[in-house]
Parts: C-alpha cells; structure tokens; sequence
C-alpha cells in the first residue's frame, strides 16, 4: 500500500475505428493495389482513429480517491483503462506500482453451469493472479452472500439476489493497492445494502488509491477526495469534488442556455 | 464487522510498456500454470456440462471415423489392415490435436475481448489456456490408440518414448503458429475463416490418410509441408520405427521457427491488442 502510485504524463489515446472493411485484409490488400477512395484516413492512410483521451497530466499517490466525472464519451472509461494498464497509451507514459483491480463488470468470469464455491476459484482466477485466494476467504464470501447450502449448486439455480450477492462478496473482498471502478457497484435487495454499504468502505479503507469514473453526484462527494472534469478526452478541471460538480452543472447550464 | 481475511498483495506489480511489456505478459502468461490450467479443465468441463460420458464424445466420434476410413482406405490402397488402422489412428489423433488447436487459438484473444478489456491478467494466458485445454483433448484421443494397439496386439517399445520428443515439438509449433495467428486475427478479422479453409486442405496434403512411401521419391511439396515432419515424428516411433535424422531437424526447425515469429508477433503486437479488440 505504501507504494501505490499512479503517474500520467502527457497521455493521449487514439482509439482506432474499425467497422468490416478497415478490419478485413482483403480490403487492405485490394486498397494497396488500387487506391480505392471513400474510406475517411489520418495517420497517413491508416485506419480512422479518435482521440479519446488528449494530454492528460495526473499524479496519484497513497490516500488519494479520485472521481473522474463528465458527460457520456468523455472518456471516462478510456481514462479507467488507461489508469488500470489495460491500454497502453498512444503517446505521453503511464507508470503503475502497486496491485491494480479494475471492477468494471462485477459479473466477470461467472459460470452459472458452476457451484457459488467454483465460481468465487473461478473469479479470483481472472481477477489477476496476484490476488490470492485461500480457504478463509471463500469461506467467509460465502457465508457473506448468504449462500448456505446452495454454496454447493450450479448458481443458475439462484435467485437473482443471490447472484448478485455472490458477485459483490466476491469481488469486495479483494484488497487491492489500487481499485479502479466504473460506477460504484450495488448489491441488488435494500435488506442487504447497510451490510453491503460497510463491506464496500472497508475494502476503500484498505486500498490506497482509488479512482472512480462516475454519474452520480453523492457517491463522488461521499467517497472521494479528489476529482477531474473530463471533456472530450481533456481535463478541463480538477480540484474537490465539491468545485468539479461546480463546474460542471455550470457548463451544463451554459450549454442548455445556447 | 470483522474485517476479511481478505486477500494480501503477494508483491507489487508494475506495469511495463511497449515490447518489455509484450515479453513480460508472455513469461508471466507462460508462468501462470496454475490460472490457464484451471481455466482449461473449466472449459472442457461447461463444453460437456450435463453430458454423461462428456469429453469422451470427441473420442467417440474419432473412434469411429478412424474405424470406417480405416477399412474404406485399406481396401483403397490395397494394404493390410493391421498395418494400415495403427498409421491412420495414430495420424488421426494428433492431426486431431494439431488443427482445432490452431483453429481456436486464431480467435484466443477475439473470444475473450470481455476479460482482456476489463482484467489485469497477462493477455497470453488466454493463449496458454487453449493449448491446454486441447492437450486435455488430446489425452482423451490416445485411449483411441491405446484401444488399437491392444487390438493388433502391438509391440510396447522403449521407441515409443521419442513420440514424447515429438509431441513436445508440436506443441512448440502449435503455441508459436498461434500466437503469431492470435495477433494478426485480432485485427484482422478474415484470418480465422481463412485459417479454418487452409487446415483442409493441409489435412489432404499431409501424410495422415496416405502414406508418404507412395508418393515416387518424396515430393517437394511433401518435404516443404512443415506438418510432415512434426506428424512423422511422431508416428514412427509409435509404430516401432526410429525417425530418421531429416524428420527430427525438419521438426525442431519448425519449432524453432514457429516460435520465434510467434513470440515476436505477440511481443510487438501486445500493446495494441486491448485496442483492436
């Protein structure tokens, strides 16, 4: 945890836009030959690309939670993937210390041909495989979900609260150094969600960085210390939460006023 | 409450860029015996979830295509049946191993875009993973030959121990022609099918339903099919004979060369996998 550190610089991503031609070979063979016209090129007549992120500059270092918060297709998801090591910028580096768990979809790597006991092995196993798992800890997620005895049937057999209470023992009880989340992660039925609400804070408390992209104005101010405004791939500001929200419905009022 | 016994960080993991990163996801990848292996036994498992004689289907059903070819060939080719049904068994089985592998292995990373775009986990192992989930495959095969060899009653033979030798060889092929086909199928999305077209006829081309001692001096088209020194290898010493020095160089050079391209192939091409998928 003492560690943990997360440093952008200068990050920009182009996210390339493949539909069936630029993708097939053929089409880039045939394209060589003949320079067939009608196809929309940047980068020297390669594939159509769209910056996704431009020139991002951020330092993240122990205690710090970060919310990344603006409109659909500001980037927020490229920026959590970015932060994560899952893309690989196009230009400007990223460094990453410490054990970084994306939650992006708690439903990954569900079997429901499984047992609740198979799928938490079978979970942990593409969470990453520096997130260990041990007996106590399965244990203890299954007594969490309130399993008991369907712990041991195929979890298509589950009501949907169960599942969804599988999903969330599991994936809060990783202690990663770094957590990287999209949207906060719920927990299905309302008797369920002060117990959840208490394992979900301390699973932030024993993480030492976390970055949250997120819509929801109380969630960023309850759990972060930190945020950006991004727009179109640029932050545009960056201060407490409290001052992005700020910004932000300001510039969605402008925008409406126009 | 009390607190979890969780999950401590065994160490820190840092993220490296560029071809560093492409070599390190795929010695971490090749390391993570423990996750592709699980993975593997998984899938072969919900294939054949609720079927009651499960993977052994696929043996089943190459049983008893190698028993009708057997006896049609035979009688096609004039030979004799205790000496034709091993050599096309024991071609059959690890031609059986050989082209799904490569087949699956083009769509590695397509069939797994979910977890690559949300999981820290090395990109190779989903590489990793259906090599092994094929030689589980492939263990189940061998009771195939394991049934023919009681059958003709054939000569248990220290030689058999060289189709090791051979095996390890294809699997150093397979994992090379795969990842570097894995690579370019993720961008390029006509190499799957294409591959899949190719296989047939590689099939037809390669020694399994024929022998090469029928062709007139060995062809050229006979000595320049890399298959045919990896399935050789690996026949004969099942069928009591000791390859000769040509069939284990043409076999290592395949080797060698298949996985130099494709550990190159991946260790350029890794960064821009999560982007292509």
């Amino acid at each position: 945890m003492g560690e943990s550190r997360i440093t952008a610089k200068n990050v920009s991503v182009d996210l390339p836009v493949y539909d069936g031609s630029t993708r097939s070979f053929k089409k880039m063979v045939i394209g060589q030959a003949s320079r067939v016209g009608g196809v929309i090129r940047h980068k020297g007549g390669r594939s159509t690309s769209v910056r996704a992120l431009s020139n991002i500059d951020l330092e993240l270092g122990v205690g710090d939670k970060l919310a990344i918060v603006g409109h659909n297709g500001a980037g927020k998801s490229t920026l959590l993937r970015v932060l994560a090591g899952i893309f690989e910028p196009t230009e400007g580096t990223v460094q990453i210390s410490g054990q970084v768990l994306p939650i992006f979809d708690i439903s990954l790597g569900m079997d429901f041909e499984s047992s609740g006991y198979e799928n938490i092995y079978l979970r942990t196993l593409y969470l990453g495989e520096h997130l260990r798992y041990s007996e106590q800890m399965v244990k203890e997620i299954i007594e969490f979900a309130e399993l008991g005895e369907f712990a041991n049937l195929p979890v298509r057999t589950y009501s949907t609260g169960m599942v969804a209470r599988l999903q969330f023992a599991i994936t809060t009880a990783m202690r990663p150094d770094i957590l990287i989340m999209d949207e906060g992660i719920g927990a299905g039925d309302a008797a369920f969600f002060e117990k959840a609400q208490r394992r979900l804070e301390s699973m932030l408390e024993h993480s030492g960085i976390m970055v949250l992209a997120t819509h929801s104005e109380a969630m960023s101010k309850d759990m972060c210390n930190r945020a950006i405004l991004l727009e179109h791939g640029h932050i545009v500001r960056h201060g407490t939460p409290d001052e992005v929200w700020a910004e932000y419905f300001g510039r969605v009022h402008a925008n409406a006023a126009e | 409450m009390t607190d979890i016994a969780g999950v401590r960080p065994r160490r820190v993991r840092r993220v490296h860029n560029g071809s560093v990163g492409g070599l390190v996801d795929l010695l971490k990848g090749a390391a993570s015996l423990r996750i592709w292996n699980a993975l593997a036994i998984q899938e072969i498992r919900s294939r054949y979830h609720r079927s009651l004689i499960g993977p052994f289907w696929i043996t089943l059903s190459m049983g008893v295509t190698v028993a009708g070819l057997g006896f049609l060939y035979a009688k096609l080719f004039q030979i004799d049946l205790a000496a034709y049904l091993p050599y096309l068994t024991i071609g059959f089985v690890v031609w059986g191993f050989i082209s799904p592998a490569i087949g699956e292995l083009c769509s590695a990373f397509i069939s797994s875009a979910n977890v690559i775009k949300q999981s820290t986990a090395p990109v190779s192992i989903h590489v990793f993973r259906i090599m092994s989930t094929n030689v589980i495959v492939f263990l189940h095969n061998s009771v195939i030959f394991v049934i023919v060899a009681v059958i003709f009653s054939m000569q248990v033979s220290t030689i058999w121990l060289y189709s090791l030798a051979a095996f390890a060889l294809i699997n150093i092929s397979v994992l090379g022609i795969g990842l570097f086909l894995a690579v370019i199928s993720t961008r390029f999305r006509d190499i799957p099918i294409m591959v899949s077209n190719i296989l047939i006829l590689v099939f037809f081309m390669t020694p399994i339903l024929w022998q090469p001692t029928m062709l007139p001096d060995r062809a050229l088209f006979l000595r320049a099919n890399p298959f045919y020194y990896l399935v050789e290898a690996f026949r004969l010493p099942l069928l009591g004979e000791m390859p000769d020095r040509d069939i284990w160089v043409g076999a290592s050079m395949v080797a060698g060369t298949a996985l130099l391209i494709g550990a190159v192939s991946f260790i350029l091409a890794r960064r821009r996998i999560a982007y292509w998928l």
